[in-house]
């Protein structure tokens, strides 16, 4: 049986996908000291719970682009390895076919074995010398192999959790409040004010600050049953209809707010 | 705006490298897939899995844009009345 003289893989596009590797983890170190950069910043920039939220996503970020970039530089290292150990094996398999054919044997792309081109119990030392520098190609490769494989088990399982929070998708916050302008017929109920000065009414009711902690749809059910309360008190509407009218204005929030982050129609 | 400090001219100055950020690892989360010989299929995954997560965290940042000019925009329009109300849809936006 021939033995081959072709590597399997291309150690040049290892070395290439390995640069290009660290050219992002060069990348994720910039994002990291701008988003660190950002985030001490704000502190004195910005003093609210929104500004809050916002040190929150940097250090988010910060986190995901750590384990990034740490895997990426490790991935880059591995297919290094694996390169500079593919181009060892190729230059080993070349300087086989070349003691082959010193030999006088016309190979190419396979050594012949030595029941294929000399009698039973002969030897022939040029053919033996360069199918022995062969296998040890076969083995260098090998072992490469198995290298990059037992390396890159614990990379791709620090990449198993989701490293970043999830994109924009339908329901979350930026596309509710999107949805919520185009869902808001005019500019004067765009710019939420009529509701903004209604439900100002409502503030000593202290209420309000339980709105922050919740999501879309209950924010917008509770912030509607203080609407109803505010309406009710500035009509000045009997007490007996407080209840009812904090009723009616949860529920068209609560409607409002299922129909901004798509769930059921119903009230 | 009552009990919010917000310098506008400072925050102003995030949008434009947290938008670069973005650009940069789109950019940069192009990866080849090389022939890896018998552990190409390895080096796929792998490759993908940084190239996909990269892209994302690039997306974060995107969005992380888009709420912080959302603020810059609204938070001069908040008034006395109107600040909390802003102030939670900012939250809304940082998410």
């Amino acid at each position: 049986m021939s033995v081959s003289l072709i590597l399997d893989g291309d150690p040049d596009g290892c070395h290439a996908a390995a640069a290009s590797l660290r050219a992002l983890a060069t990348e994720l170190d910039d994002a990291g000291t701008v988003t660190a950069s950002i985030r001490t910043r704000s502190e004195g920039d910005w003093n609210s719970r929104a500004g809050e939220l916002l040190r929150n996503v940097c250090t988010r970020h910060l986190a995901s682009g750590d384990r990034l970039r740490g895997a990426s530089r490790e991935l880059a290292l591995q297919l290094s390895a694996l390169a500079s150990a593919l181009a060892e094996a190729r230059s080993e398999l070349d300087r086989a076919r070349k003691v082959a054919r010193s030999g006088g044997y016309n190979v190419d792309t396979a050594l012949p074995s030595f029941d294929q081109v000399l009698p039973e119990g002969r030897a022939e030392t040029t053919l033996d010398h360069a199918l022995a520098i062969a296998a040890r190609a076969r083995e260098v490769e090998a072992h490469a192999h198995a290298a990059f494989t037992e390396a890159v088990g614990p990379i791709l399982e620090a990449l198993t959790p989701p490293a970043v929070p999830a994109h924009s998708e339908p329901g979350t916050s930026q596309s509710i409040l999107g949805r919520l302008r185009d869902l808001l017929p005019g500019e004067e109920l765009r710019d939420l004010s009529p509701l903004v000065r209604l439900v100002d009414e409502a503030r000593d009711l202290d209420l309000l600050d339980r709105l922050g902690g919740l999501d879309a749809t209950d924010g917008l059910r509770a912030g509607g049953a203080l609407a109803g309360v505010a309406l009710c008190t500035r009509a000045k509407l009997p007490p007996s209809l407080l209840a009812a009218c904090a009723d009616g204005g949860g529920q068209l929030g609560g409607w409002a707010g299922d129909r901004l982050t798509g769930g059921s129609d119903e009230q | 705006m009552s009990d919010i400090e917000f310098d506008h001219d400072a925050v102003a100055g995030y949008p434009r490298p947290l938008h670069t950020l973005a650009t940069s690892l789109a950019a940069a989360s192009t990866l080849p897939t090389p022939d890896a010989g018998t552990s190409t299929a390895l080096a796929r995954e792998a490759i993908d899995r940084v190239a996909v997560q990269s892209a994302a965290l690039g997306g974060a940042y995107d969005d992380l844009c888009e709420a912080v000019l959302f603020c810059l925009e609204r938070y001069p329009q908040a008034d006395q009345g109107s600040g909390w109300l802003l102030e939670m849809q900012a939250e809304q936006a940082l998410r």
